[in-house]
């Protein structure tokens, strides 16, 4: 039976980063990934590396976003010079547009409010009124009242990243190992687990467990007598024909892809695991789409995503090592594109050092008990 | 808004998806049993592919009925149906959404319409397996079905220098309907095994319940070697060459170096079930290994794992033509008494002589099938430089090379390479991309899945997309109440 | 190129190629029409520029992609002529701003 120093459940951005981060400290990693394919979180997001306004309403929040934000940059020329895979990141700025005059107000306080966590700086924004934005876009909606505009927002490829971090992983000596859905742990007598994957009946021995499946985290913890907060919302995402003339900040109502497309989101939706998609939802996004950029009318969509994002009750991650099961630890949050410099960096090291110290302590699941 | 605008019309008991055999048959049996039902079709006139424009082509003493051959005029009949109105028939109509729960969503003529039917029938019937090789996206490259649809729509035919290359009846249906013009295509190519033993025992067999058809292929064989046709066998490594067109073509047959030129190349390896509708409508699939490709998992009567959704025709499994009328006349029956419009007893008593017949069916296409195997090992062994992917032009030698990170699914593959993300969404190399894998990576063809096609099954705009948020902007036939 | 071995559609139709004024025959698909008319390609691939052709005729590979009315990427197999249609092949992939709008 393989035995190894850290057993990561979950193959997506999240468990790869934290994975290719623990291979490069010199553990020996196995990364197990399930073959469910439709809650996969990681195939079915935009690919924004964004902080607006994420942490307005939670410092710690707001800082390791931005932290993340800012770390990306070298994070994909580390990832480019250990595999030669470009996760196409670019820090184009970002706007979120407001459909009206109360949703300006909205995101004018909530930016306020970030920057408060800031008091050395580094976290300018710009408010765009109508006049403003026309200059930028000449056709844009006659109802839109104004945007935000952050400089430090930015794009990439979330596929490439994925791939990026996969073959690092596996550059590093990780052991990845696929059609691997774990159903039991089991803690042993002299320490350390035995993780048990179903059809076949294999095993693996490891030191530690890192719980990063996603949705999946849900009955593995609970199996170790731990209840972890996290629930299934749905967005979908409209993606377009290839087209040409795009020049378009990303924004919260849509980018543009490396391969000229738009991608066009994104609704959010509790209907529990449900991934099929629903015209409803679709609709929506269209029609807010139009209301915000006219000219979208005669564009084609091609195709349409539906992915499960995970939540949390306040939003915000969850990183720690598990209440009454020492040596399993959990990582999981909806920003795992933004987030990833931080998980292949911060969160290895706090779990291979057993402590979640700093920038991290703020996210245990001690702050959900009132 | 969190509904799409409604109106309270009628019900629709019946939504039936293609107006080919299974599908105009189906129509016929619905309206004999009282069913109200809509007969939907992205063409504008009856016919499917197998009987394409036959009522225009068979009207009258055109020449075309001659070339097109005994079997197509079969559509005469199998085509015949009367009173189909507005109410009923919905031709020039592109589905682009279908639900589990039976909610349609098409455009027609600009505007977007859904339909709310109590039950669907998908018989949107087959589409040619992919046939990959180095230079088959140059334009003059074209399938032995795009060959039939010209002819058989626009009455046109290709010129100068033309190959025949692949395995498949549909092949020599094309090759001699070209023969009965006068017209000698430079070359046929034949990829498939040479005729074995096998294939003579299975055909003693079918022989003696069909005699005609079996007949028919022979009088095929003769008239094809009797011709100027240049045909040649075993044929490996086909390559299609040329600079922005096809100029030539270059292959193995029996160890031997064959370079031909061409104006236009057709390719055929068989066809297999259109699942894009059964797919997006989430309908489990089952994996057909011997005939390689994926099928909805359905029970004898056609109905899919989704209760209200069933498939008949080929689009259920290839049986072809004849064997249309039979499934889908099934499915209408048990269609009728989830209605309670037939009782079961009656059902099954009507059942009974078409799956007979069906069943004689069933022999004859598993003589076709042992005749004509799926290229499985020309697709694994396809030269790494082939695009394997059409629209996102991607290599095979891209999906080779996923198994350095242990890509065991087509979803990841997906992910990794684009490959299934263009506007076909995976049409044209989801079989060839699962097989080239599946061999890379030593996993069976079935695990590796397949992509999750959904929709909008065929693309449809922001401004079309939107409009179903707004009570003017579309008409609703047969709310569910 | 493709060539018609009779007359079926007795009425000819005007429609406009890339601008030009053409006669065609009617009720054929505009990819068919394509076809009969030259051995130019009906578009160039958005992804590195390559001529592409239809390939099925059937509605099945996307490769028929033309302008149409000012529509882009539509699929000439499903879409018969009619009178006084425009037609325009696709060398470049459409403009985000298709059908008129003012460019940013």
């Amino acid at each position: 039976m393989d035995e190894y120093d850290v057993l990561i459940v979950g193959a997506g951005v999240v468990g790869t980063a934290i994975g290719y981060g623990l291979a490069k400290r010199g553990r020996r990693v196995a990364m197990l990934d399930d073959s469910s394919y439709p809650f996969r979180a990681s195939l079915g997001n935009q690919g924004m590396v964004w902080r607006q306004p994420k942490g307005y309403n939670h410092r710690p929040y707001a800082n390791l976003t931005a932290s993340a934000v800012e770390s990306w940059a070298a994070f994909a020329d580390e990832l480019r010079d250990e595999v030669g895979i470009d996760c196409a990141y670019q820090r184009t700025g970002g706007l979120s547009i407001a459909s009206g005059p109360e949703e300006l107000a909205g995101l004018t306080r909530a930016m306020r409010a970030l920057q408060s966590h800031f008091t050395s700086g580094g976290c300018e924004f710009e408010i765009y009124d109508r006049s403003k934005l026309t200059t930028l876009y000449p056709s844009i909606g006659d109802e839109v009242p104004g945007a935000i505009y952050t400089p430090y927002d930015g794009i990439c490829n979330p596929l490439a990243l994925l791939k990026a971090l996969h073959h690092a992983f596996k550059a590093r000596g990780g052991d990845y190992v696929p059609a691997s859905r774990v159903n039991r742990i089991e803690a042993l007598a002299g320490g350390g687990f035995k993780v048990f994957v179903e059809h076949g009946e294999r095993a693996y021995r490891a030191a530690k467990v890192v719980l990063a499946a996603g949705l999946g985290t849900l009955k593995l913890a609970q199996a170790l007598g731990a209840s972890v907060p996290i629930k299934p919302n749905r967005g979908q995402i409209l993606v377009t024909e290839r087209l040409r003339d795009v020049n378009l900040l990303p924004s919260n109502i849509l980018r543009p892809n490396q391969s000229g497309s738009l991608l066009i989101g994104a609704s959010s939706d509790d209907v529990g695991y449900d991934t099929s998609l629903e015209l409803v939802a679709s609709a929506n996004i269209a029609n807010r789409a139009l209301r915000i950029f006219p000219w979208l009318a005669n564009v084609r969509v091609v195709r349409m995503w539906s992915a499960l994002r995970i939540m949390t009750p306040d939003g915000k991650p969850i990183y720690q090592e598990l209440p009454g099961a020492r040596g399993v630890f959990v990582a999981t949050c909806h920003s795992g594109i933004t987030l990833a410099p931080v998980h292949a960096h911060a969160v290895a090291e706090a779990i291979d050092r057993d402590t979640f110290g700093g920038e991290l302590s703020p996210f245990s699941m001690e702050r959900f008990d009132v | 808004m969190n509904e799409l605008a409604s109106g309270d019309e009628t019900n629709t008991d019946l939504a039936i998806i293609g107006a080919g055999p299974a599908g105009v048959s189906a129509a016929r049996l619905a309206r004999r049993l009282g069913l109200q039902f809509m007969l939907i079709d992205e063409q504008t006139k009856v016919g499917g592919n197998v009987y394409r424009n036959c009522l225009a082509n068979l009207d009258g003493s055109g020449k075309i009925a001659e070339i097109l051959g005994s079997d197509y005029r079969k559509g005469r009949h199998q085509m015949a149906i009367e009173s189909l109105s507005e109410d009923n028939y919905l031709p020039g109509s592109q589905i682009f959404s279908l639900s589990r729960t039976g909610t349609i969503a098409l455009k027609r003529s600009g505007q977007i319409q859904l339909i709310n039917a109590r039950k669907v029938l998908i018989a949107t019937g087959a589409v040619e397996r992919p046939t990959p090789c180095p230079g088959w996206e140059l334009p003059g490259v074209m399938s032995v079905g795009a060959a039939q649809t010209l002819l058989k729509d626009a009455h046109a035919i290709a010129n100068g220098p033309i190959v025949f290359a692949g395995s498949g009846p549909l092949l020599f249906l094309t090759v001699i309907q070209y023969l009965r013009m006068g017209i000698v295509p430079a070359a046929l190519l034949l990829t498939g095994p040479y005729f074995g033993r096998q294939s003579w025992l299975g055909a003693l067999r079918a022989l003696t319940s069909h005699p005609s058809r079996i007949g028919k292929g022979i009088r095929w064989i003769i008239r094809t070697a009797l011709s100027k046709i240049k045909v040649y066998t075993e044929v490996e490594d086909l390559r299609i060459k040329g600079h922005e067109r096809v100029g030539s073509v270059s292959f193995r047959s029996r160890n031997r170096s064959v370079e031909l030129p061409a104006e236009h190349v057709f390719l055929h390896e068989g066809v297999v079930p259109n699942t894009a509708l059964s797919m997006a409508a989430d309908c489990q699939h089952v994996w057909n290994a011997e005939q390689v490709y994926w099928a909805p998992v359905i029970n004898d009567s056609g109905r899919t794992s989704q209760l209200d959704i069933y498939v008949a025709g080929d689009s259920a499994r290839i049986l072809g033509a004849d064997a249309a009328p039979l499934s889908a006349q099934l499915a209408v029956l048990s269609i009728a008494t989830d209605l309670a419009v037939l009782t079961r007893a009656d059902m099954i008593q009507q059942s009974k002589p078409l799956l007979k017949d069906l069943r004689g069916e069933v022999r004859i296409r598993e003589f076709i099938d042992r005749t004509y195997p799926p290229p499985v090992r020309t697709m694994e062994q396809l030269p790494d430089e082939t695009m394997v992917c059409r629209c996102e032009q991607v290599l095979a030698r891209d999906i080779r090379a996923l198994a350095d990170v242990q890509c065991t699914t087509l979803g990841q593959a997906k992910a990794f390479t684009r490959c299934g993300m263009g506007p076909c969404q995976g049409r044209m190399c989801g079989l060839t991309v699962a097989t080239i894998l599946a061999h890379a990576t030593g996993c069976d063809i079935e695990s590796v899945g397949y992509y999750r096609m959904r929709a909008p099954i065929r693309p449809v705009s922001v401004a079309e997309l939107a409009t179903m948020n707004s009570q003017e902007n579309f008409s609703i036939l047969g709310l569910q109440k | 190129m493709f060539s018609l071995i009779d007359l079926c559609a007795a009425n000819a139709v005007g429609v406009y190629l890339d601008g030009e004024p053409v006669q065609a025959p009617a009720r054929i698909s505009v990819a068919a029409f394509l076809l009969m008319h030259s051995d130019q390609p009906m578009r160039h691939s958005p992804v590195n520029d390559e001529p592409r052709s239809a390939f099925c005729m059937i509605g099945n590979c996307y490769e028929c992609l033309v302008e149409i009315d000012g529509h882009p990427n539509q699929q000439g197999c499903l879409v018969t002529l009619t009178d006084q249609m425009r037609i325009v092949r696709q060398l470049r992939r459409p403009s985000v701003f298709s059908k008129g709008g003012r460019d940013e």
